[in-house]
């Protein structure tokens, strides 16, 4: 490999993502937009659903539940006496769900019986159904715990923290996707395109011509797409850090690592994309197909891997998206859990060797 | 020199040969033309000899030592990366980076080929000068005219001389003033030390050349001097001047003469090209004609006579198309009223204004980007203008409902027909569109069958026809309603010189029935076939009238031709401008 051929050509990829408005909004403007979406629009938490709470007993013990979900900001509560009344709001769309606090509540409770409420919720909806279930158990939960302490008692254990999310804001959650999904497209659509452009324009079958070799002219894309890259990684996360307070509480080498990992597998995805589509069109669409849509649906970033069939559960092994997306996590949200990170890089760096290999017999000095 | 045997390629799979058991031999000092129509396999070996592409079978041999073709490492071949180091490849589509500078696309060439320092500079002050490109330097190669862009390619492929240079098609497109260029700029670094494989689709660059390779369907169908294949013609073309009576039936009718293998039309004269019979003869069963003279054969005669000359000796539209005209024949059929077409800050069309008179061909000429396709398609309502009017047969385009659009018959420069409906499907079709039914339909289906020879493959599917064959089929769906108006966007763009001919006869048939015809094209030649021709060039009319008016312009010249007409008004409106230029500055 010659260093002043490769060094040539990346000046001169970089002198073409300088003029090219739309590799600059590609790595700019798409990660802002991206940012911005799941920071503001695509929240998971649903808040102020209005719910009735039916209450029954009338002990302390029950007075302080109904505050307690008052206080949530969760929910917006209306206490009502009779279960009728409440039924007749959720059927005429006024609340989305029900608290039915049973007589005999407190006094069982301070008994150390089994002391239960009941949530009803609207079915319909079953996203928001889902919430106000979770979030109705989560106070109780938290209630009892408090019971606990109040009464000594042992028969009341469960135990259901919330950890490393301390504050529970999905955005947190969802930024370590965002990310991903970020370096994906920047890494594979873009250098898809540009490369394909190459072979629409015919500046690859001059290129190939000349005496350069193909690992040469491997390196002279991945290197400045690399930079993109992380320029747009540091950007993104600067973004985080001020719009939306996101904790990062591993290092910026670990960080470093598993993206440097990442980016240099999207970046040759990309290669072999174009390599194979040699149309920018076509290159655009299989881009979508291998990065953005397994980043979304089985990277763990929306959707939990765990929940989904076996067979579905063993292939999303194969996406690069799903490694990344559990360290950025980590990294972010709990700190330098070397371990996890550690495995993840590895298995990065993994499938990058072996997509080079495939790439460089793929990418043969030859039009056909 | 490069020795080439038994050279194969195909295509899907065996499919589609592209080269077929092609031997020649190519020698230094000398540029090689590689002629031939698309799909003669030109590419293909332009290709194999840079390099990035494998032949099935066959061997090259460069200098005596066997290439490494198959890359099986052989020690005593030469390996395929010593050819690219010797190599300069500058392909179809010119390998040049539209966003960087003129400048930047030469210094990223000369890093690549390791020039640096005082030699950088040499090179760069001597290619620059050789394209004239200095005052451009700044200027992104995307914003470069087409001439200009082939310049470049052809500056940086020349940096660092090359002991091998091939150029695939620099020439085509382009205006006739860059193809000089190109041309002179070649031949000024050739020595004993270099090869150059220059290929063409033009018969006329051919003579330019001291060596050319004609090849047909992939198999080389004449090589050697061209002098030499016109040498075989020689005494065998005539002309006859000043021709008074229509042109296109006397033309019609002399090759229908016994001996007479093919007629030209060029302006007022035609030219014909007999198998040898003596002239006297073929006089003889004229009357009231003046005696032809003998005049100089081009390499275009030569290869008409290679093929085997015309086979048909009328054409067979005649049978199908009587007569047609609109109702008030002193219309102009076409107008073009102030024509301005802008895409951004570009004016594409500037002021364009002519008419069309019924019965007649119209030409608009102009290399490629100079806005005749642009004029063209505000004609047929395909675009609309920014101002200006455009009318057919008087009626304003703008208001033309679906009746009068049957009074047009279209055919696009790219194909358009469906290419996964067979050739019958496609006429069936196309039928229906313009409206055509029952016995009338079924009859205009099997007609264009019959004159465009289709009778064979009418099962076959349109899009894995030849180039020739799809842009038959294009016109058979053109015309199969009778339009009294047709529009042809470089109908024979890239087609072999035969079918390329028979498309002239075909137009020049339907013309004598009253169609009227609007065409597009950059050959010279097929200009002269038109009555009359508006010369653009950079979104203006910078001529119009018939072919022997325009040849007016360069009178002093002994036998003046169109492209010496054309290259004169080119650089009269470069002057011009470059003067307005300097003017506001």
């Amino acid at each position: 490999m010659n260093i002043k051929t490769v060094k040539a050509l990346v000046f001169k990829e970089l002198k073409q993502i300088r003029r090219d408005a739309s590799s600059i909004l590609v790595a700019f403007m798409m990660p802002l937009t991206l940012l911005v979406i799941f920071g503001y629009g695509l929240s998971f938490d649903i808040k102020h659903i209005r719910i009735d709470i039916v209450q029954q007993d009338s002990g302390k013990l029950s007075k302080d539940l109904v505050d307690l979900y008052s206080h949530s900001e969760y929910f917006t509560t209306n206490v009502v006496t009779s279960t009728q009344e409440a039924k007749g709001n959720m059927e005429s769309g006024k609340t989305m769900g029900t608290i039915i606090i049973p007589e005999n509540f407190s006094e069982k409770a301070q008994r150390g019986q089994k002391a239960e409420i009941q949530i009803i919720s609207d079915g319909t909806d079953p996203n928001t159904a889902t919430y106000i279930e979770a979030y109705a158990q989560g106070l109780f939960n938290k209630y009892l715990l408090s019971l606990k302490s109040e009464l000594k008692d042992r028969t009341i254990n469960i135990i259901n923290r919330l950890w490393f999310n301390p504050t529970t804001e999905s955005i947190h959650f969802l930024m370590a996707g965002a990310l991903t999904m970020i370096l994906a497209i920047v890494g594979t659509f873009l250098t898809s395109l540009v490369v394909a452009k190459e072979w629409e324009r015919g500046t690859m079958e001059a290129m190939i011509a000349t005496p350069i070799s193909v690992s040469e002219i491997i390196v002279s894309k991945v290197v400045p797409y690399f930079g993109l890259c992380i320029v747009s990684l540091v950007f993104s996360l600067l973004y985080g850090k001020i719009a939306f307070n996101m904790p990062f509480e591993g290092s910026i080498f670990s960080m470093g690592l598993v993206s440097s990992a990442f980016i240099l597998v999207s970046l040759i995805i990309g290669l072999i994309v174009s390599t194979l589509a040699k149309n920018q069109f076509v290159a655009g669409m299989m881009a979508v197909m291998v990065t953005f849509l397994p980043t979304m649906m089985l990277s763990g970033f929306v959707f939990e891997i765990k929940s989904m069939p076996i067979w579905l559960q063993a292939f999303s092994y194969i996406f690069p998206a799903k490694y990344f997306v559990s360290s950025v996590r980590t990294i972010c949200l709990v700190g330098d859990i070397w371990e996890g990170i550690l495995r993840d890089t590895f298995v990065l760096t993994l499938m990058a060797l072996g997509l080079y290999k495939f790439l460089k017999k793929k990418l043969r000095k030859n039009v056909e | 020199m490069i020795e080439i045997t038994n050279l194969k390629k195909t295509f899907n799979k065996g499919a589609l040969t592209a080269l077929d058991n092609i031997s020649c031999i190519i020698e230094s000092n000398k540029i090689t033309g590689f002629i031939g129509p698309d799909g003669a396999g030109k590419t293909t070996l332009l290709r194999i000899l840079a390099g990035i592409l494998t032949p099935d079978s066959g061997t090259i041999t460069i200098d005596g030592r066997t290439l490494d073709i198959y890359e099986q490492q052989r020690s005593n071949f030469a390996s395929i990366h010593e050819l690219q180091k010797m190599t300069s490849y500058m392909p179809q589509k010119f390998g040049l980076y539209e966003d960087l500078t003129v400048t930047e696309n030469l210094e990223l060439y000369a890093q690549l080929q390791r020039l640096e320092g005082d030699e950088k500079c040499r090179a760069f002050e001597s290619v620059l000068q050789m394209t004239k490109l200095s005052n451009f330097t700044n200027r992104l190669a995307g914003n470069l005219s087409g001439g200009m862009k082939q310049k470049l390619g052809l500056a940086c492929a020349l940096l660092k001389k090359p002991k091998i240079l091939i150029l695939d098609e620099p020439s085509v497109g382009v205006d006739p003033i860059s193809r000089r260029d190109l041309i002179n700029m070649v031949n000024s670094m050739l020595d004993e030390d270099t090869t150059v494989l220059w290929s063409t689709a033009y018969l006329d660059e051919a003579e330019n050349l001291d060596h050319v390779i004609l090849l047909n369907e992939g198999k080389v169908i004449f090589q050697g001097n061209p002098k030499e294949a016109i040498g075989k013609v020689k005494g065998r073309v005539y002309v006859f001047t000043d021709v008074t009576e229509d042109k296109r039936k006397f033309a019609s009718h002399l090759l229908k003469i016994d001996g007479v293998i093919d007629t030209v039309i060029a302006g007022k004269n035609v030219k014909i090209l007999t198998n040898g019979r003596n002239i006297q003869e073929i006089h003889s069963e004229l009357k009231n004609i003046e005696k032809p003279k003998s005049v100089t054969p081009l390499f275009e005669d030569a290869c008409v006579n290679i093929l085997g000359g015309m086979t048909e000796k009328e054409s067979p539209v005649l049978q199908y198309i009587n007569d047609v005209k609109f109702s008030d024949s002193d219309t102009n059929v076409v107008e073009a009223i102030h024509l301005t077409k802008r895409f951004g800050d570009f004016v594409a069309v500037d002021n364009v204004s002519f008419a069309v008179k019924p019965g007649r061909i119209f030409g608009l000429l102009g290399p490629n980007g100079s806005g005749k396709s642009t004029t063209f398609r505000m004609l047929c309502g395909l675009l609309r203008q920014n101002s200006g009017t455009a009318k057919i047969a008087g009626i304003d385009i703008a208001d033309m409902g679906s009746d009068a659009k049957m009074n047009i018959g279209y055919m696009a420069q790219k194909f358009s027909l469906y290419s996964m409906l067979s050739v019958r499907q496609n006429l069936d079709f196309f039928s229906g569109a313009y409206r055509l039914t029952g016995k009338e339909r079924q009859y205009a289906v099997e007609s264009m069958i019959e004159i465009f020879h289709f009778k064979q493959i009418q099962n076959v599917n349109a899009g894995v026809l030849s180039l020739g064959f799809k842009q038959r089929l294009a016109l058979a769906c053109a015309i199969m309603h009778k339009p009294p108006v047709l529009f042809l966007d470089e109908p024979t763009s890239g087609v072999d010189p035969i079918t390329r001919k028979e498309f002239w006869m075909h137009i020049n048939a339907m013309v004598s029935r009253g169609m009227s015809v609007v065409v597009t094209t950059h050959f010279m030649d097929e200009a002269e076939n038109c009555d009359e021709i508006a010369l653009v060039y950079r979104g203006k009319i910078r001529a119009l009238g018939s072919p022997d008016d325009l040849k007016q312009i360069c009178k002093d010249e002994e036998n003046p031709t169109l492209e010496q007409a054309f290259i004169k008004i080119i650089e009269t409106a470069d002057q011009n401008e470059q003067f307005t230029n300097t003017f506001e500055e």
